[in-house]
């Protein structure tokens, strides 16, 4: 198992971020698409013309060409090598380490197996459904025996379904081993993440342990990348004051004057269009977008969001003037200036 | 898309065109004696010669137009514009200029000296060179051209696979570049095959050594038309043919 | 003979070669005009030659035209068995030159009267200036060693040598067959070849090559015949210039060329 630090700048696309994974630890990079992650990886895996980046494995500097990095890469679009059978595919990383035809034929079929796709060897690429290729692609990577695994996207244009069963497939093989995955997707983050850096316009705008960023994250955007509202304010009085007069009952917290914040899920947060006498700490706000999310729609403010039946949503429009209730009693804990590096 | 109606009418004539002069060839051959015009020896020795060294220009173009498309497609900027147009200036010299061009490299007074010049003056590897020489640029475009359209994806996750560059060549790069080497190679079997004024310039003419079909067409063709006629209808066959193959997989591709 | 001698002699006909050939291109594009020119009252001669002709009869026509006021003589120029082709396709024209009996044979239906030869051409042998294969004679080309390039049996050129190849008892083994004159004298000009069989009128065509003469060239002798043509739009005038070139100026001429005499 290898430790993995990197220092990547990509100038052309506005990247510069630097990330680090104990060994057999999993990092999830999260952030929007176009955030850069993607570079990211690729830089580290050293297929990125044009970048300085500086990777080190075990604290020594990684070899510059690629394929003496022995860092996988799971690329967002498989990269199935269309002209070679499935099998040849995933023996392709170990006969190019110099295991025999045999050997990495064996090797290739036990891949297959671990994968989920036992029988389908002789296949070519182009007649796998989605998901199929996926596995494959893990496979691939993974029988090349890497000693970091990079995964974009892993569960990206797969549908619901494949993409849990992907999912907890890729929780397991990773087990134990050092990862780093792409994702915008909460959710991954959640499932996956020993650690989780959040990506914003090519650097990292927060990072730290998955239970720090993703319960306690210091800054609306990382909480917004793992599906939260932030409401940021001052220490007074028991309470955090987002704005005078605002004022919402916390249990707990830093000393009077401290920045601090508390987090809640959307769905987590009532809603009003009059101005409610009980209940939660009630907030002023305008809707400024509406955001359907299946079965429910999320109406974003400037301060806070709400998840919301689809048919309360319907009279909403931007400008709006809502009421957004948080629920008394969260918990507030200190936002730590530095690390707002918004 | 079709084009405005007015098109038709020149078309026609394009086609026509091409066409007449292949119908009058077609009239011009005498039916009951073809076989025997196709099958005497000059002609089976001239086929037999043409097909021979088109099939080793062939082969030269793959071992050297491949390598050359890969690395114009490596070059960047005015440089590789320079190149190309060098590399591919064969495609559009006149045959007879090419000849010369050949003659004062590769001849016995050439740049190459009369020791290596002289060893390959009137010899059928004469032949092959001058067929080589005019047919290359199909191979260099159409490589040139699919590693164009490529976008690097597969070679660069081979190489974190761990493959060596070779490796990558070999196993990744040139499979998937088989249609367009496939269509290189027929393209350029098919104007080796035609290849007539710089041969005749460079590397002369005798039977069962340097006459190949087209001069020997270009020969008889003072004695006995019927001859000529039917040595033409062959390669024009040959020609119709080898065009159809070369484009058929492009179609299917798109 | 003209070309037959050294280096010196060669250049000089190259350099008149050259002019001769400046004043035929501006001749032939007067005559172009004058002829495409509504309302001109030149009369036109078309003459179909064989190339070897080129230069002498540009000058030919010359005189001829100087002797009768108001003609124009156009010269075509091409391998006798493609004008002989041409012809066959029903080219329009007034005279017909070739280069040898066969050709003039094919177009026989076309001739209206009986072929006249107006001059004779024999073999020799053309070498690279300098002559560093040491060619002395037919002989000298029976030896593998020296690159030897003739006419291909099939053209008149290459029949003419075969048969003095034959008559001499000399087996040639030509490196290459060429198609004509024009490239059997390319190949020896560029030193591909060490030597080459050409007409003696060629050799002042040459650059950079010297004749070796043949012993007993003169058993094989080329005949140009003329003919006026049935066809022809000016009959009349067309027998005239068949005769003129018979005749004392016409015959200067061809001599001067290294022609012999018919």
């Amino acid at each position: 198992m290898t430790a993995l630090t990197a220092r990547v700048r990509v100038p052309a696309r506005g990247v510069d971020a630097a990330v680090e994974v104990s060994s057999g630890a999993t990092l999830v990079l999260l952030g929007p698409n176009g955030s850069g992650k993607s570079t990211v990886l690729e830089a580290v895996a050293g297929i990125v013309p044009g970048a300085d980046a500086r990777v080190t494995l075990d604290g020594t500097d990684a070899p510059r060409a690629p394929r003496d990095r022995r860092i996988g890469l799971l690329s967002q679009d498989d990269a199935l090598f269309p002209t070679m059978s499935v099998r040849d595919n995933v023996a392709f990383g170990p006969r190019s380490r110099g295991l025999g035809r045999a050997a990495a034929r064996e090797a290739a079929d036990a891949w297959l197996a671990r994968v989920g796709l036992d029988g389908l060897g002789d296949r070519r690429p182009g007649a796998l459904s989605g998901g199929q290729a996926r596995r494959v692609a893990i496979a691939r990577a993974l029988a090349a025996e890497p000693r970091v695994m990079l995964l974009d996207e892993p569960f990206a244009g797969l549908d619901v379904v494949v993409a849990s069963e992907v999912r907890g497939l890729v929780a397991g093989l990773l087990t134990g081993v050092t990862a780093v995955v792409t994702t915008h997707d909460a959710l991954d983050a959640h499932a996956l993440a020993d650690t989780v850096a959040v990506m914003e316009a090519g650097s990292v705008a927060e990072s730290g342990t998955a239970a720090e960023v993703l319960t306690r994250p210091r800054t609306a955007f990382a909480a917004r990348m793992g599906g939260r509202v932030l409401v940021e304010g001052t220490m007074r009085g028991g309470a955090l004051e987002i704005a005078a007069g605002v004022r919402v009952p916390v249990g707990g917290g830093p000393g009077a004057g401290v920045r601090a914040g508390v987090t809640a899920h959307p769905g987590d947060v009532a809603l009003a269009l009059a101005a409610p006498v009980s209940g939660p700490a009630w907030v002023v706000d305008a809707v400024r977008g509406l955001e359907p999310r299946g079965d429910v729609v999320r109406v974003h403010g400037a301060l806070l969001a709400a998840d919301v039946p689809v048919e309360a949503a319907a009279g909403l429009e931007a400008g709006t003037p809502v009421w957004f209730g948080v629920p008394r009693g969260l918990e507030a804990y200190a936002l730590t200036s530095g690390a707002a590096a918004r | 898309m079709t084009g405005p109606r007015w098109l038709a009418p020149l078309a026609a004539l394009g086609g026509l065109l091409v066409l007449l002069p292949l119908l009058g060839l077609v009239a011009r051959v005498e039916w009951t004696d073809l076989w025997s015009l196709v099958t005497s020896q000059e002609s089976l020795t001239a086929l037999g010669l043409s097909l021979r060294t088109a099939a080793v220009a062939t082969l030269a173009t793959l071992a050297l137009g491949v390598p050359l498309g890969f690395v114009l497609h490596g070059m960047r900027g005015p440089v590789r514009g320079l190149v190309r147009a060098v590399v591919l200036a064969p495609l559009v010299l006149p045959p007879v200029v090419g000849g010369l061009a050949l003659l004062y490299a590769f001849g016995r007074r050439g740049l190459l000296g009369e020791e290596l010049g002289g060893s390959v003056a009137f010899t059928t590897l004469a032949v092959v060179i001058a067929q080589t020489f005019v047919a290359m640029p199909f191979m260099v475009v159409s490589v040139e051209s699919a590693l164009a359209a490529r976008s690097g994806r597969h070679e660069a996750i081979a190489g974190t696979l761990g493959a060596s560059r070779t490796r990558v060549l070999t196993r990744v790069t040139l499979p998937a570049l088989a249609p367009a080497l496939a269509t290189g190679a027929v393209l350029a079997f098919a104007r080796a095959l035609g290849e007539f004024g710089a041969t005749l310039t460079f590397a002369g003419s005798l039977e069962g050594v340097t006459r190949t079909a087209p001069l020997e067409i270009y020969l008889v063709r003072e004695t006995d038309p019927a001859a000529a006629a039917a040595l033409s209808l062959v390669l024009v066959a040959v020609a119709i043919g080898v065009v159809a193959l070369a484009y058929r997989p492009l179609r299917g591709a798109a | 003979m003209r070309g037959g001698a050294g280096p010196l002699a060669v250049a000089g006909s190259v350099a008149a070669l050259a002019l001769s050939l400046t004043a035929c291109t501006n001749g032939s594009a007067d005559r172009g005009a004058a002829s495409l020119a509504p309302g001109s009252e030149d009369t036109t001669l078309w003459v179909l030659a064989a190339a070897s002709l080129t230069e002498v009869l540009e000058e030919i026509a010359e005189g001829f035209e100087a002797d009768h006021p108001g003609v124009d003589v156009v010269g075509n120029y091409a391998g006798s068995s493609d004008l002989a082709a041409q012809l066959l396709e029903g080219a329009p024209a007034d005279v017909f030159i070739s280069a040898d009996e066969a050709n003039m044979d094919k177009v026989e239906g076309l001739v209206a009267g009986t072929p006249t030869v107006v001059a004779t051409n024999t073999l020799t042998i053309v070498v690279p200036e300098g002559n560093r294969a040491g060619v002395a004679g037919l002989a000298d080309l029976a030896d593998d060693a020296v690159v030897t390039v003739v006419c291909a049996p099939q053209v008149p050129c290459g029949a003419a040598t075969a048969a003095l190849a034959a008559g001499a008892g000399v087996t040639l083994s030509p490196a290459s067959e060429e198609q004509n004159v024009t490239d059997v004298l390319g190949k020896v000009s560029a030193g591909q070849a060490d030597a080459g069989i050409v007409y003696v009128t060629d050799v002042a065509r040459g650059y950079g090559v010297e004749a070796v003469p043949i012993d007993g060239a003169g058993s094989v002798v080329n005949r140009y015949p003329a003919a006026a043509l049935t066809r022809a739009a000016q009959p009349a005038l067309a027998q005239e210039f068949v005769a003129y070139l018979g005749g004392p100026e016409a015959q200067a001429v061809l001599a001067a060329a290294g022609f012999g005499a018919p």
